[in-house]
Order: C-alpha cells, then sequence, then structure tokens
C-alpha cells in the first residue's frame, strides 16, 4: 500500500532533446512517428513554444499515452541543429501544423452590420469575406506588428506585418488596431 | 439527404456521371479547403455502400444580372464502406483533416483538409457516418433543433452560437419593432407629435414679426400696421414663448413614456436572460451580457430621448422654412438651397474623416481603461515584484496615445469649424449681396429679405443635427439587435410542455445515469458513455483528477446542461420530463464556485427558501458551522455581505453557501467540493454535519481529498470523462486500481508532509 515510486512527486523540468539522437518519419497518414534513444513513439505532436516569435526554435515534442494525455518528451532547441532530412521533415509538419490564411490585401470592411464586421480580403488561401464579431476581442495586434483576425467561426487570418501591407489596405484597417 | 451541406448542382453532375445514385446520399459535408491550404470547394458524401469525395471549384458566374455557381471539376475518390471502417477528425492549430482509417489494420489516409470553422459540422458527419457502418440508429433531431443555417435565407449565420442573420434582418424592421414598443402609449405620441409640429411651425413663424412684419408693415409708413411697434414685438415674443411651451410640454410627456418604455425594455432584457440555459453565460460571445442590460438600452433611449425629438423638429423646421422661402422669394431659396447642399456635402466628407480619429480616440482610451484595471485588480502583485516603475512606463504609454489622439481629433474639429463658420459667414454675405440688388430691383421687400437671411441662419442647425443623426440612428439600431437578440434568445436547456407529477414529498432520490455523453464543444468529448446507478438514500463519492468530468456530470443532473447522448432519470422520471421548480427544489448544490449575493447573511442563507424561519437559519448555519464567524460580524445576521459588503475568505462563503444548501432541506445533496477551502478542523465539523444530513438523502459528493470520502457507500472514479471504477473504499483499495493509485499518492504527500 504505501510502496513508494521515485518519480511520483519528481519536479518536472525543462528536458532538452539530443537532436543527434532523434530520428523522425513520415507516414503516408502525414503523422510523425519518431525513434528517440531507443525508444518508439507513433503519431507525435510537434509545437512551437513561441508561434509568433520562435518558428525554429524552442519546439515541443509529444506523444499521447494510453490514457490519451499528451506527455512532453522534451524540447528541441535549434532545429537547425538537426541534419537536413530530418529539419525539411519537421519544418514541413510544423508549417501544415500552423498553416493560417495570411491577408495580403484588404478590399473593404463593413462596419456596424448589425453586431458584425465584414471583411473582403484576398488571403494566400484565396478571396474571402471574414465576419467578425466584437472586433475589439478579435482583432489583436502583437508588440511585433502581427495581426490576428478571428471569425466568429474561429478561423484565423493574419497580417505578419501591418506595416508592410499596401496604403489603402492599411487605411481600412488603422481604424480597428 | 437534408444535412449537412447541399451539392451544387456541378457537384451532384459529377457525381451522377460516375455512377453515383443521389437518391440514395445519406449526409453530404462540404469542405473548403484542398491539401495545399488554398480555399477549394470538396464535397463528401454517402450512401449505405459507398463514401464518395468530389473536389472542385464553385465558381460564382452572373448572367444577366443572375448569379449562379459553376462547379470546375478537378478530383474524384471512392471508398467502400466496408473498407473505410470510421472517421475522425485530426485537429491542428488552424486547420483540420478528414481522416479515415481503412481495413483490418485501421491503415490512416487524409480524405479533405478544412478550416476550424468546419470541425463541429464536420465531427457531427463523421459520428454518423460511424454510426451508419456499424448500422446504429441515428437520431437528427438535435440537428434540426440547432440548424446553424438562416431558415429564411438559407446562408449560414456567421456566428454558429449566435442564430442571427444580418442578411436578413432589415433595419427598418428593427426600427419598426422600437418603435412597436411605444403602441401601448400612442395617445401619448401623438400628443407629443402634434406639439413638436406646433412649436416646430411656430418656432419658424416667430422670426417673421421681427422681420418682414417689423420692416414692411410696421415701420413702412404705407404698412397696415404702422407704428404699432409694441404689437409686433409682443407677437413675435408671443409666438416664441408658445413654442418653447409646447416643447415643455412634449418634453415632459415624452419623457414619461420613453423611460416607461425602457423600463420594460431593461425588465425583458433581464427577464429573457434569467430564462436562459447556463450554456448562453457561458458561451463566449456573451461576455458582455451586462452590457446588454445597461449600454445597449441606454444607447436606444439616449436616441428616443433626444434623436427622434431632435428629427422630427429638424425635418419639420427645414419643411416649413424651404415652403416659406419659395413662398418669399423662389430664386432666393433656390440660392439658399445650392448652399445648403455645399454644406451638407462638405459636412458629410468631414465626418467621414472624422470618424477615424473618434474610433483611434475610443481605441486609444479602452487601452488606458484596461491599463487602469490591470493595476488596480493586480495591485499586491505590483508590488510584491515591485513592477511599480514599469506599470507607470505602460500607463504613459497608453496615456500619450489618448492624447496624442485626442489632440490630433481636436485640431482637425477646430480647423473644419473654422472652415464652416468662414463657408457660412460668405454663403450669407453672398446671399445679403444678392438679396439688396433683388431688394434694389423691387422684386423683394427689404423685410423679406431680413426674414430670409435669419432663415438662412436657422436652418444650419437642423441641417447638421440631421446629417450626424444617421450615425446615431445607427449606432441605436445595433444597440437595439443586440437587445432583441437576448430577448428573442429560446433556452437551449428547454423545460418541458407537460411535466411529471411529482408528490410534495418530493422525490425518493434513486438517480441513474444511462450512457451518457456530453461535450462543450463538439468532437472534445467530457463525458463519454457514463452509466450510473445511485440508490436513494445512498452516499456516492465521484473521485478523479482535476478536468476529469465530475462537476460536469452534476450539472447534468440538476440539467444545467443537457446530455449530448444518453439518460438521465430520477426515481424513474427522466429529468427532461421535470419541471425546473420541482427538480431543483429537490437538489440542493453546494459547488467549489460560491456566491454570495448582495443582501444580509440572513438573506443570502434563505436564498432558496425566502419562508425560512430564523430559528431555521441560525440552525442552519450552526450545522454548517457558520454560526460562530457570524456573531464576529458587526451587525450579525443583519451584516450585508456580497459587492460593495463585507469581506468574507473563501472559508467562510462556502460555508453561507453549506447553509443555503442545508435550509433547502432537499432530497438530494450534491456537494462539489463543497469543503476544499476549509482547515481539516471545520472540514472535519461540516463533514459530521453532512453526516446527520445525510439520513434519508442521497447525497452525491465531490473531493480531491479522499479521505472525506472515505464513509461513502458507494465511490466511482472517473478519468477523461470515463467511469473507470466503481465500489466500497475498501473494495476499491483491495482492487489495487486508479483510486488505489490516487489513495497511494494523497497517503505519500501527507507522509512527505509530516516528515518535513
Amino acid at each position: 500500500m504505501n510502496e513508494y515510486k521515485a518519480d511520483d512527486f519528481a519536479i518536472d523540468t525543462l528536458r532538452i532533446l539530443d537532436v543527434s539522437k532523434l530520428h523522425f518519419t513520415r507516414r503516408n497518414s502525414g503523422y510523425l512517428y519518431l525513434d528517440y534513444d531507443g525508444k518508439e513513439y507513433a503519431e507525435i505532436s510537434l509545437t512551437r513554444l513561441q508561434p509568433f516569435y520562435c518558428l525554429d526554435t524552442y519546439i515541443s515534442v509529444a506523444f499521447r499515452n494510453d490514457e490519451e494525455e499528451w506527455i512532453e518528451i522534451g524540447v528541441i532547441k535549434d532545429l537547425k541543429d538537426m541534419d537536413e532530412e530530418q529539419r525539411t521533415l519537421c519544418t514541413q509538419y510544423l508549417d501544415f501544423r500552423y498553416y493560417i490564411p495570411l491577408i495580403t490585401k484588404v478590399y473593404s470592411i463593413r462596419d456596424n452590420r448589425m453586431g458584425y464586421l465584414f471583411v473582403d480580403a484576398q488571403t494566400t488561401a484565396g478571396r474571402k469575406k471574414i465576419a467578425v464579431n466584437d472586433w475589439w476581442t478579435n482583432f489583436r495586434i502583437n508588440s511585433s506588428g502581427i495581426l490576428t483576425v478571428t471569425d466568429s467561426d474561429g478561423n484565423k487570418y493574419q497580417i505578419p506585418d501591418l506595416e508592410k501591407i499596401d496604403r489603402k489596405s492599411y487605411r481600412k484597417l488603422e481604424l480597428f488596431v | 439527404m437534408k444535412y449537412f451541406d447541399t451539392l451544387t448542382a456541378g457537384a451532384e453532375e459529377a457525381l451522377v456521371n460516375r455512377g453515383a445514385d443521389t437518391g440514395r446520399l445519406l449526409y453530404c459535408l462540404k469542405c473548403d479547403m484542398d491539401g495545399e491550404g488554398l480555399y477549394y470547394d470538396t464535397y463528401v458524401t454517402f450512401d449505405s455502400d459507398n463514401l464518395y469525395v468530389v473536389s472542385g471549384y464553385d465558381r460564382m458566374i452572373q448572367d444577366r444580372k443572375r448569379y449562379h455557381t459553376e462547379f470546375e471539376f478537378k478530383e474524384y475518390k471512392e471508398y467502400k464502406l466496408s473498407e473505410l471502417k470510421e472517421l475522425y477528425v485530426d485537429r491542428y492549430r488552424h486547420t483540420c483533416r478528414l481522416m479515415g482509417k481503412f481495413g483490418e489494420n485501421g491503415e490512416k489516409i487524409c480524405i479533405s483538409r478544412f478550416s476550424l470553422g468546419f470541425s463541429e459540422k464536420t465531427e457531427q458527419f463523421c459520428r454518423r457516418y460511424n454510426m451508419t457502418v456499424k448500422g446504429e440508429e441515428i437520431d437528427d433531431t438535435p440537428l434540426a433543433e440547432n440548424s446553424p443555417y438562416c431558415p429564411k435565407c438559407g446562408q449560414k449565420y456567421p456566428d454558429p452560437n449566435r442564430k442571427f442573420c444580418p442578411y436578413c434582418v432589415k433595419r427598418s424592421s428593427i426600427f419598426k419593432r422600437l418603435l412597436g414598443l411605444f403602441g401601448e402609449y400612442r395617445f401619448q405620441v401623438i400628443s407629443v407629435f402634434t406639439l413638436m409640429v406646433l412649436s416646430a411651425l411656430l418656432g419658424v413663424i416667430s422670426p417673421y414679426f421681427g422681420t418682414a412684419f417689423l420692416y414692411d408693415r410696421v415701420l413702412d409708413a404705407a404698412g397696415e400696421f404702422y407704428g404699432q411697434i409694441l404689437f409686433a414685438i409682443l407677437m413675435m415674443a408671443g409666438f416664441r414663448l408658445i413654442s418653447e411651451l409646447f416643447q415643455l410640454v412634449y418634453g415632459i410627456v415624452f419623457t414619461h413614456a420613453n423611460c416607461k418604455v425602457m423600463h420594460s425594455l431593461r425588465t425583458k432584457i433581464f427577464r429573457a436572460m434569467e430564462n436562459l440555459s447556463l450554456p448562453f453565460f457561458t458561451s463566449k460571445q456573451t461576455g458582455s451580457l451586462m452590457t446588454r442590460v445597461d449600454r445597449d438600452a441606454g444607447e436606444v433611449s439616449e436616441f428616443f430621448a433626444n434623436v427622434i425629438p431632435g428629427g422630427i423638429m429638424s425635418i419639420i423646421k427645414l419643411l416649413s422654412i424651404v415652403i416659406l422661402m419659395f413662398i418669399m422669394s423662389p430664386m432666393l431659396a433656390v440660392f439658399v438651397l445650392a448652399m445648403t447642399v455645399f454644406l451638407v456635402i462638405s459636412e458629410l466628407f468631414f465626418m467621414k474623416g472624422q470618424r477615424r480619429y473618434w474610433r483611434s480616440i475610443n481605441l486609444a482610451v479602452r487601452s488606458m481603461n484596461s491599463n487602469i484595471h490591470d493595476s488596480v485588480n493586480g495591485h499586491r502583485v505590483i508590488k510584491a515584484f515591485a513592477r511599480e516603475e514599469q506599470e507607470t512606463g505602460r500607463f504613459r504609454k497608453n496615456v500619450n496615445r489618448v492624447r496624442d489622439a485626442e489632440v490630433a481629433a481636436r485640431i482637425r474639429g477646430s480647423n473644419f469649424e473654422f472652415m464652416q463658420n468662414a463657408m457660412f459667414t460668405i454663403g450669407g454675405a453672398m446671399l445679403t449681396v444678392f438679396g439688396y440688388y433683388l431688394v434694389v430691383r423691387q422684386q423683394i421687400g427689404l423685410g423679406e429679405l431680413v426674414l430670409l437671411t435669419s432663415y438662412f441662419g436657422m436652418m444650419a442647425d437642423p441641417v447638421y443635427f440631421l446629417v450626424w443623426a444617421g450615425d446615431d440612428l445607427s449606432r441605436c439600431l445595433d444597440a437595439a439587435s443586440r437587445v432583441f437578440e437576448i430577448i428573442d434568445s429560446v433556452p437551449t436547456v428547454k423545460p418541458p410542455q407537460n411535466p411529471a407529477v411529482i408528490s410534495p414529498e418530493g422525490l425518493k432520490g434513486d438517480i441513474e445515469l444511462k450512457n451518457i455523453s456530453f461535450e462543450y464543444e463538439a468532437g472534445i468529448p467530457v463525458l463519454k458513455d457514463i452509466s450510473m446507478n445511485i440508490k436513494a438514500g445512498q452516499f456516492y463519492g465521484i473521485v478523479g483528477k482535476t478536468g476529469a468530468g465530475k462537476s460536469t456530470l452534476i450539472n447534468l443532473i440538476s440539467r444545467l446542461f443537457d446530455p449530448t447522448n444518453g439518460s438521465i432519470t430520477i426515481d424513474g422520471i427522466s429529468v427532461r420530463d421535470m419541471a425546473f421548480s420541482d427538480l431543483r427544489r429537490n437538489i440542493g448544490i453546494v459547488s467549489q464556485e460560491t456566491y454570495i449575493f448582495m443582501g444580509t447573511v440572513a438573506d443570502n442563507i434563505r436564498y432558496a427558501r425566502p419562508e425560512a424561519t430564523m430559528e431555521e437559519i441560525v440552525e442552519a448555519a450552526k450545522n454548517a458551522n457558520a454560526h460562530d464567524f457570524i456573531l464576529k460580524l458587526p451587525e450579525g445576521y443583519d451584516t450585508v455581505i456580497g459587492s460593495g459588503g463585507a469581506d468574507l475568505s473563501g472559508g467562510e462563503r462556502q460555508r453561507i453557501s453549506i447553509a443555503r444548501a442545508l435550509i433547502q432541506k432537499p432530497n438530494i445533496l450534491i456537494l462539489d467540493e463543497a469543503t476544499a477551502s476549509m482547515d481539516t478542523r471545520t472540514e472535519r465539523k461540516i463533514q459530521n454535519a453532512i453526516d446527520n444530513l445525510k439520513k434519508g438523502r442521497t447525497v452525491i459528493a465531490i473531493a480531491h481529498r479522499l479521505s472525506t470520502l472515505r464513509e461513502a457507500d458507494v465511490l466511482c472514479v472517473i478519468e477523461n470523462g470515463e467511469v473507470k471504477e466503481t465500489g466500497t473504499h475498501d473494495e476499491l483499495i483491495r482492487a489495487k486500481g486508479k483510486y488505489f493509485e490516487l489513495y497511494r499518492l494523497q497517503s505519500e504527500a501527507l507522509k512527505t508532509i509530516s516528515t518535513d
């Protein structure tokens, strides 16, 4: 009854992974599998710790245990420490996971439409009319000038640098940021 | 095929061309992306034999002012249901994939990709596909109740949680509905309108006596009132005075009617909110409910109190001035109108640009207020980490932004005001010059010219008022649409049409949960196929880690939410068939989130049973171990607590909330971490009180401290929304399963503490 396991109350610490021991493979399903230090992990997940600021550094690697909980294996400090093939695999996965349509041009913004704001925009995925509810909350600009727009369905769109968008689009957007 | 999306003609044709019988299709789903993340239209549909995937692009084609879609075909795939065993959604940060599991070994392949906003619909589609494969019966009633499409125009609601279609709702219909609120004050409204017309007309006529009448008929020797200056002055002052008097009377009458209408509107919003189900309050988009009762109703009230009377007066004034001007001198009237149009256009231009400046002030002020809010609420942390300087710096930055925005807006406003005045002065001068020319040519009298000049001056205010009224109208209609949205909301947890009859003694407390599943967000199950049988009079303990779904379970029993699947019965009667009042009278809940209403301690304890006597209140307080601390409060049981009242600690609040549940004398008592904020001694005392109460009652208790549940008749361990173990403490310890593990961890933790 009172058997004591050493890791029951162990303090969780940051574990930087030794990239030389990491070996990722990609299946047809698109999932990544990992062989690390002799252990195999299926359908692992890579997460950027700072998705806005650090795209290739501090990448958390996690797997799902039998109880459906995500358990972190560790953190890759920098993808550039990996060999070419492994780095490409991880970058492709991360690009897919964090894929977000980027707004390249704003044609019009119709405000005060019964509480909605309709943004007619050209995105990297195609032209889209974005319905935004409560723009105060759903137009978010961070200190780096990245503007994230969340529509009423929860879809996100981004302008990577508000200063770099064309003047006409900027004039339309500046009322909301 | 009724759900979820409709095949466009082109997509249907593509399917038919490949041998599919579209009449047999069961469900259809539209996904919006291709593998590269470009917007693309992929239709996924199935019949009882195959799943079809047809991809392409729905192009909008304009043909003689009419739009129709043309499907540009790209790709077609077909899978046999016998091979494609299961569909599921694989979520990423901003997009998802529809995945399929093939064959016996469950090989996974991606079927399509879509934006996150499509995930709820896709989860429901997957569930139906999987049930079809397994041959299970599908109930589509919940889909019909929660359609994300507007029944009128068929367009998807911009916000699936807000059944509100901005494409269909006409602004005029909202305005008509607002006016309808004044229906019962018809007499007052008609009187007000009549008085307004009279007041405006008298206001317009009054300058006539000081100008045309005075110059042409009193001061002119040939005039019929020659020399009667006092009469002219009295007429002018009299008309003005009566006009003001009418204004005063209609102001009083209208204020009464308006205040009553706004009172009824606020009451309606509040009543509607009280009837709404819990999900409405917890949904993301309703964080501003308080604003709706307060600010939105105020916005509507403001519009009716100021803009409507001002607007009507302005319109009447303008019309009568224009008519009078045309009667006196059509040529000068046209000249004045041309100048007025020019002034209106310049004002509109100014307004368009000025909105941008006001918006930036608004944004800056909101940021500054958030900053102040942060600093005031987080002052302890700021002081503890000595971050005063940084916080002051942050505030300085925000306040500078407000200053800059205000300076820019005011400078622009002043510049425009100067230009406007200059234009007006120049216009007036031009009018005078042109007018004197006409006087010299004896086309109009001198008095008429003075009157026309004064009318030109009188036109400015109503014109500007009407130009700006558009903004006020827009704000009012937006506020009204939000208000009506609440009033029109239908609760998701609906009361039964014909509630079951519950005996006056109440329920016995036999609770049965059958295959309960629940999800707050589609595709993220919180409870999975849970079944439980709680017998009347049992002490039933629920154990599990944080986020396991324990509190959700009791929310379902008390019907704060309805389960996604499965049924809950108490004494054999489904909770869905019980009137809310019957159900909740029989269930007392002490939750971990205690709420103290503004009022005295006694009022808070007797909240669920206002007729409780003082003796019962004190008895309940004593049982909840609250009596002693209540006596230490300055006014004992009469001490005002809650918002603005005396501060209570977490443990004290929890004890009040236990007393509140005890006084209700419920047959079923639910304790959700009821003693979590208490010290061990108090917890023990309350535990004894609860033990006393257990007799003849069903008690369901959730606790992290397993020692408090040791005496439970049955213990149930929930993990990841599933029941893992059930049994008594001794049985579960012997079984050495999940409960044993939790118990061992807590014992070890206590041992570590005591060793330290």
